[in-house]
């Protein structure tokens, strides 16, 4: 078997008896192999990590949806409204679908998506700021913005810091990549710090740009309810997409 | 219903809003009765999912229909008795029963703390497309054979799947020499 495919085996936990045989060999012939598995156990580990990072974001709108349901204790007269609602809205929904007008989501998050400002490190700087993250703002200011989300990944890694991951999401969004801000606007959110209504605007716009015009509805609806961030945007916006 | 936990032994994600909302109600009860916050309590279950998780990718075994309920609720047993011990609470009897299966904290999954080169090969696999992210986590992570993720991909071959993988290995390692 080529060598490459037994590590894979290896790391997977998938060889046979007569493959360990060949596999040891191997390790003890190419002194690379060592190496190529602590590379690959690495990645299986961080892989991991990411992998329970969108799971727990997943979670955090699960319970969402499931404080809401909980809330919302209607009488039953209120529950047919709400049905007859449903119904209607759907019938539009199926109208709008067959209108040649409808609505363009991309077109939308392009008017209503800019890049969040920086508010965390202003011009006047305290010294106990740390460097790098005046140096991820300043690429962030600069446009820069592959660099930013990189830095702000890293600084994330070694601090903890909660807002940075609104600022990476935006980066990333500014550079196109919703699939990747996504997670963690939603991570943002579960953190509850003083920017996590800030994530619920953009994680709206990203969902937007996905397509996912429901989850957006929904998030556009709790941040009015908040009325603490983008009230006229999101009302405007809210209007377009019902 | 399909058997959750062999669900969960494929990695796919989807089980678990059915698990998530299954069981949440009768979990956050059980530790109010405890006294525990429900901030607290919540926090608390969704550990014990990715602790159950992290125990079906590591299980080949099949096992039957009501295991994923039992694992979940012995994690969360555990994980809501270390709560109350770390908080110096009284420590009521977390009963269990002689069906239920007995976890240790030595056994429970635990998230790892990355270590610099780790938190550096984290940041260079987020850069690349999500399709390798993808490819990776299956393979790598999820321990899928590339004849299950040609099935749950939906892609034309297992060649195809062994030579993206290839060409994601290589981006990764060009990508991290040239950090390096």
């Amino acid at each position: 078997m080529e060598p490459n495919k037994l590590i894979d085996k290896y790391i997977q936990g998938r060889l046979t008896p007569e493959e360990v045989k060949q596999f040891n060999t191997l390790f003890e012939e190419d002194p690379s192999v060592e190496e190529k598995i602590v590379f690959l156990e690495n990645l299986s580990i961080v892989t991991g990590a990411s992998d329970r990072q969108q799971l727990r974001a997943q979670f955090s709108v699960f319970e969402t949806k499931a404080t809401n349901t909980t809330n919302t204790s209607f009488p039953t007269y209120k529950k047919y409204g709400i049905l007859i609602s449903i119904i209607l809205l759907i019938g539009f929904g199926a109208i709008s679908f067959f209108d040649p007008f409808t609505v363009d989501t991309q077109k939308l998050y392009n008017s209503y998506f800019s890049p969040y400002k920086n508010v965390v490190t202003p011009i006047i700087r305290e010294e106990s700021t740390n460097k790098e993250e005046i140096a991820a703002f300043k690429h962030y200011k600069n446009q820069e913005y592959h660099i930013a989300a990189h830095k702000f990944d890293s600084l994330y890694q070694q601090t903890q810091k909660s807002y940075l991951l609104l600022y990476q999401a935006n980066a990333l969004l500014a550079v196109k990549d919703s699939d990747c801000a996504i997670p963690l606007l939603e991570q943002h959110i579960t953190l509850k710090d003083q920017l996590s209504d800030r994530s619920k605007w953009y994680l709206a716009l990203a969902y937007l740009k996905e397509d996912r015009r429901a989850e957006s509805v929904f998030l556009l609806q709790e941040l009015l309810r908040r009325g603490t961030f983008k009230q006229k945007d999101a009302t405007t916006l809210l209007r377009k997409l019902q | 219903m399909k058997n959750i936990f062999t669900i969960l032994q494929k990695g796919h994600h989807r089980a678990f809003e059915t698990i998530y909302h299954k069981y949440r109600t009768a979990f956050l009860s059980y530790a109010k009765k405890h006294n525990i916050h429900n901030d607290a309590a919540i926090n608390i279950y969704q550990n014990a999912l990715i602790a159950l998780q992290a125990h079906a990718l590591k299980t080949i075994e099949k096992q039957p229909n009501s295991y994923a309920k039992k694992y979940l609720w012995a994690i969360g047993r555990q994980l809501l008795h270390e709560h109350l011990t770390a908080n110096e609470q009284s420590i009521p009897l977390l009963k269990e029963k002689k069906s239920d299966i007995h976890i240790t904290a030595d056994t429970i999954f635990r998230e790892p703390i990355l270590s610099t080169t780790q938190q550096t090969l984290k940041t260079q696999v987020a850069q690349l497309g999500t399709r390798c992210r993808e490819l990776l986590t299956l393979y790598y992570y999820q321990k899928l054979t590339a004849t299950e993720i040609v099935h749950r991909l939906q892609h034309e071959s297992t060649e195809m799947v062994e030579q993206q993988i290839t060409h994601c290995i290589a981006s990764l390692k060009k990508h991290s020499n040239a950090t390096l």
